[in-house]
């Protein structure tokens, strides 16, 4: 049977502003089965009930990897490179562990041949996509991978924590170098440098007291950390910029109010989105805003007040909210307009 | 029945203490003392010790005074058969300016009320001279066959005798009614009130100050304080000393015999109550103070919600009322100490909430969780979940170590799982060659030691070593973590010893090895994966998940949850329910988990037992199974909905995860 899969964006005109509704993603293919979606539109890959990862092209469908019934797939990529990076984790309605490890696996784009990297949590890829890593909470061990070659990488071994439930954020820095966060025995968090070359690893950053969360985020070449605080009634919130050899260097960000982050820092040059706390009566609640890096300008892009995180799906901007997903920003999604056009004109 | 304990309004209210101290006449038992005004009062600091001295020199020159007067009152002992009890008997001023310097403010205030709570107060050791509470008291009294009053000295509990056969013969009464065989009922018959207003605060603080009973209540109070101090003060005395360990001893069996009779509400209550007669704001101030601590030492709300948490902050096994009450009042003072105690032994999400948060989760908080729990060794949260649903429902109430933190719950769901479905209820199990009948055998185990279960994993290695590897039945099979197994130790030597690799050591993921008399087993297989469906994953799944399980065992109605609506009335008007479900972690602990993929959703159960009054009122209390089972967190409700929207669209079946449960 063959499928058209493409993506269709409901776009709302009338709307001016992002204060009344924000459009909502919506695809021909049931959105929650979807795991990728290439930018032209031309590649899908999906899941079924069975267990089962497909590749879905405008006139084809093919089956990547077979798995069992309840089986869950996760798919990151980087819009430039040529490789995405499948997570399959078996037993996924069963377990209710975060630390359920699963089998990682590298896909050509639009291909369906998958070549298992190894086992491990939180995939993420690197370098335009050439490298990617992943991490075994067990072992504590961080997995790094050549994607062109396979047989290349490398692992770190990150400390004893006090979080069995804590994942480091890892972002590479080059070939040699590598940036993630830790957490020691007495719960602080740190943001360490590891060099390939020595396989020696040095502290570049280490904020006070426990409630400090960090977060690394990349694009267009510049790098950033994040300080969070865990808490979400109390704490600061920090963004800095990043250089690879400097350590931190600009304070971008500063607010005294608990923001949540999940930094984007891929999608439009010069700006990061994220989660940022604002005060509503007696509480602290969340919308998605931007920060211009330039000037530290904030411009709130949702107004939901519960938007807690932002996701950048392969080069379009997503707030995921109560099971779906918003598009805010909506003038700006070039691509997915373009995408849309073709489908929109189905329709009519 | 509550009227019989209110005290006959007829007596007369005495201002004593300041008559007593400034006039000589002290408690005659022909005269009433009337209080002296204020603006009379000329003062002689040689006579009577006042504002122009130092406190230490008042003290040391009563001191003085007293112990003069009591040598030489003890040198004209006197009985109840010597004492003429038609004449005039005054207890000596001396002695009275002793219990004002050294008598607990609060008490002071109570024996105020009346001549018949100063008796009584006398009576339950609540006043005190210099030497704690006094034996003898040294009257001015006349001896029968005389005609002028002497000083003499009585015991405490033969002038109390006296004095009652004159007066207050009620005292006689209530005292009966706090005998070891009445106590029970005479507590329980009382209404211990928790004011909701300050004013309210007031007049029950008035009322039970004018209440005939309250020395008598007080009095037990002392005996629980005294016994708790002579816990302490057994602790550091040498064996050899048998009369004062015999002492002690007999105060702590007292203390232990009122505890058994009364709940900690009570005396904790009655703790407050005697504690702050001389300040409101010292009993009302826990009441009305939107903090927990304050409210589980005053007993409003129970010990259990902080009890285990104390035990590891004071590294103590058994908490006293005394620990309660400095553990609670360092969680209030300490804002993070909440944040990280308990991580090491019992692994969960880090950091916890602070005390400030926890506070205002508890206060709201209805599940029961009188026990401890490790998530962070238990790696399904089905298992976690379905523990403290049915210890809630059940009233579990266990002491559990940081070793069998995991198995707890583990045995307790495999226990209820196999009564269902004896075959498939439980998939971990060992397998070995049975060396009689030479075929592959299997028995399902849990993993953990227990002392008790035979589903444990120490009692089934047992088993299959005494049957198949000569190991002796008298023996045992103990559960070790490999940092501790020395093999050159002499302990180790002889025995079985299952030594866990790793330190955190979770149903799935245990490297573990088996050492019989220094020799390694290597004959058996730990097979399974301890995989449960939370709700119904497929139409004709009926059994084997933790609803339908829940349902069977506890009896138990469920009700979905669709709106906050619907939680509010759920919560807040049915007394035991609570709500469980699963949502997406992302969604619920946003801080804690990152969403990078698109569709991404980590399936997380959870359990919302409170709303918070914290923000707008829209905030909810809530344990996920990452969480320590007794560090609650609050967060906003849009969180659950988003989270279980979320989960919805990645449920095999489209299923809504969120049940409310009542029985």
């Amino acid at each position: 049977m063959a499928l058209k899969i493409s993506l269709t964006i409901l776009i709302f005109f009338s709307i001016s502003s992002f204060a009344k509704k924000l459009p909502e993603l919506a695809t021909k293919q049931d959105v929650a089965n979807i795991r990728y979606l290439t930018k032209d539109g031309r590649f899908t890959y999906y899941q079924r009930r069975s267990g089962d990862l497909l590749l879905g092209t405008n006139f084809n469908v093919s089956e990547v990897i077979k798995g069992s019934m309840g089986t869950q797939y996760n798919i990151t990529a980087d819009p430039k490179s040529s490789w995405i990076i499948v997570s399959q984790i078996e037993n996924y309605q069963r377990s209710f562990d975060p630390r359920l490890i699963g089998k990682v696996y590298r896909v050509q784009k639009g291909k369906n041949v998958a070549v298992e990297l190894g086992q491990g949590v939180s995939p993420k890829v690197h370098l335009s996509g050439s490298w990617v890593s992943y991490y075994n909470p067990y072992t504590r061990i961080i997995s790094i991978k050549s994607l062109e070659n396979t047989q290349i990488g490398f692992n770190i071994q990150t400390s004893v924590k006090l979080n069995p439930f804590f994942y480091p954020d890892v972002e590479m820095i080059d070939e040699q170098n590598v940036f993630y966060t830790d957490m020691n025995e007495k719960g602080e968090a740190a943001l360490i440098k590891f060099s390939r070359v020595d396989t020696k690893t040095k502290v570049t950053f280490k904020p006070k007291g426990t409630n400090r969360r960090l977060e690394i985020c990349s694009g267009f070449g510049k790098m950033y950390l994040g300080a969070f605080p865990y808490q979400q009634l109390a704490g600061a919130s920090e963004i800095w910029e990043l250089d690879g050899d400097k350590g931190l260097t600009k304070p971008i960000y500063t607010s005294p109010l608990p923001d949540i982050g999940h930094m984007v820092c891929n999608h439009t040059e010069g700006k990061i989105f994220f989660s940022k706390a604002f005060k509503r009566g007696k509480s602290i609640r969340h919308d998605i805003y931007s920060l211009e890096v330039k000037d530290s300008k904030l411009e709130a892009i949702s107004d939901l007040r519960y938007a807690t995180s932002i996701i950048n799906f392969d080069g379009l901007l997503l707030i995921p909210f109560q099971g779906k997903f918003l598009v805010p920003l909506d003038q700006q999604q070039a691509g997915a307009k373009e995408t849309l056009s073709s489908d929109s004109e189905d329709k009519k | 029945m509550w009227h019989l304990y209110w005290p006959n309004r007829s007596f007369k209210f005495l201002l004593i203490l300041p008559c007593l101290l400034l006039s000589g006449e002290v408690f005659s038992q022909n005269k009433e003392p009337q209080p002296l005004p204020r603006q009379e009062i000329s003062i002689d600091p040689d006579k009577v010790p006042g504002v122009l001295f130092s406190l230490e020199k008042i003290v040391g020159a009563q001191n003085g005074r007293f112990g003069a007067l009591i040598k030489k009152s003890t040198g004209n002992p006197a009985s109840i058969s010597t004492i003429d009890s038609s004449k005039r008997i005054e207890i000596d001023s001396t002695f009275i300016r002793s219990i004002l310097i050294h008598t607990e403010p609060s008490y002071l205030a109570l024996s105020r009320q009346g001549k018949c709570s100063f008796f009584a107060s006398l009576e339950n050791d609540l006043l005190r001279g210099p030497e704690g509470v006094p034996d003898t008291i040294p009257v001015m009294a006349t001896v029968k066959d005389k005609t002028t009053p002497e000083l003499l000295s009585i015991d405490r509990s033969n002038f109390i005798n006296l004095i009652y056969k004159k007066e207050c013969a009620a005292n006689r009464d209530y005292a009966s009614l706090f005998q070891k065989n009445n106590l029970k009922k005479t507590i329980d018959s009382f209404t211990f009130a928790v004011p909701q207003s300050g004013k309210q605060c007031q007049n029950l603080l008035t009322e039970w100050a004018s209440n005939s009973y309250l020395p008598y209540l007080c009095g037990i109070h002392e005996k629980i304080e005294d016994g708790e101090r002579a816990e302490l003060q057994l602790t550091q005395t040498p064996a050899s000393e048998l009369l004062t360990r015999r002492v002690l001893g007999s105060k702590i069996k007292v203390k232990e015999e009122i505890s058994k009779l009364t709940s900690v509400f009570q005396r904790n209550y009655i703790g407050s109550l005697c504690k702050g007669l001389d300040d409101k704001e010292k009993f009302c101030s826990p009441f009305l103070t939107d903090e927990i601590w304050p409210k589980i030492v005053a007993g409003e709300k129970p010990a259990w919600l902080i009890d285990r948490q104390c035990q590891e902050l004071l590294g103590k096994d058994v908490i006293s009322g005394q620990d309660l009450i400095a553990c609670a009042g360092r969680l209030k003072k300490q804002n993070n100490l909440c944040t990280i105690l308990g991580s090491k032994q019992y692994p969960a999400l880090f950091p916890k909430p602070n005390c400030s948060e926890l506070s205002d989760a508890l206060l709201n908080s209805k599940l029961v969780t009188r026990y401890r729990d490790c998530p962070g060794n238990l790696d399904n949260g089905t298992i976690t979940n379905g523990f403290r649903l049915w210890s809630h429902f059940l009233g579990t109430n266990d002491q559990v170590s940081s070793v069998e933190c995991a198995q707890v719950p583990a045995l307790a769901y495999a226990t209820e799982s196999l009564k269902v479905d004896p075959k498939e209820g439980w998939p971990l199990e060992i397998c070995f060659n049975n060396r009689a009948s030479e075929a592959r055998e299997c028995l399902p185990y849990v993993p953990g030691p227990s002392k008790t279960s035979p589903l444990s994993e120490n009692f089934i290695i047992k088993k299959i070593l005494v049957n198949n590897y000569e190991m002796s039945p008298d023996s045992e099979c103990k559960v070790i973590r490999g940092t501790n197994y020395n093999p050159s130790l002499l302990e180790f030597k002889n025995g079985c010893f299952i030594i866990y690799q790793e330190n955190i050591c979770t149903l799935t993921n245990c490297e573990r090895k088996i050492v019989l008399n220094q020799k390694e087993i290597t004959g058996l297989e730990f097979k399974g994966n301890p995989l449960f469906s939370y709700f119904p994953d497929s139409i004709a799944q009926t059994k084997s998940t933790l609803q339908s399980l829940l349902g069977e065992t506890l009896k138990i109605e469920a009700k979905e949850i669709r709106n906050l609506t619907e939680l509010t009335f759920y919560l807040k008007n049915l007394k035991t329910a609570i709500v469980h479900g699963v949502g997406c972690a992302e969604e619920i602990l946003p801080s804690f988990f990152m969403r990078n993929y698109f569709n991404q959703c980590t399936p997380l159960p959870f359990i919302i037992d409170g709303l918070s009054d914290r923000g707008n009122g829209d905030d909810v209390v809530i344990r996920t199974t990452l969480d320590d089972v007794h560090s609650p967190r609050i967060i906003p409700w849009n969180y659950i909905f988003n989270s279980v929207s979320a989960f919805q669209n990645q449920h095999l079946l489209k299923t809504w995860t969120l049940y409310g449960i009542k029985n």
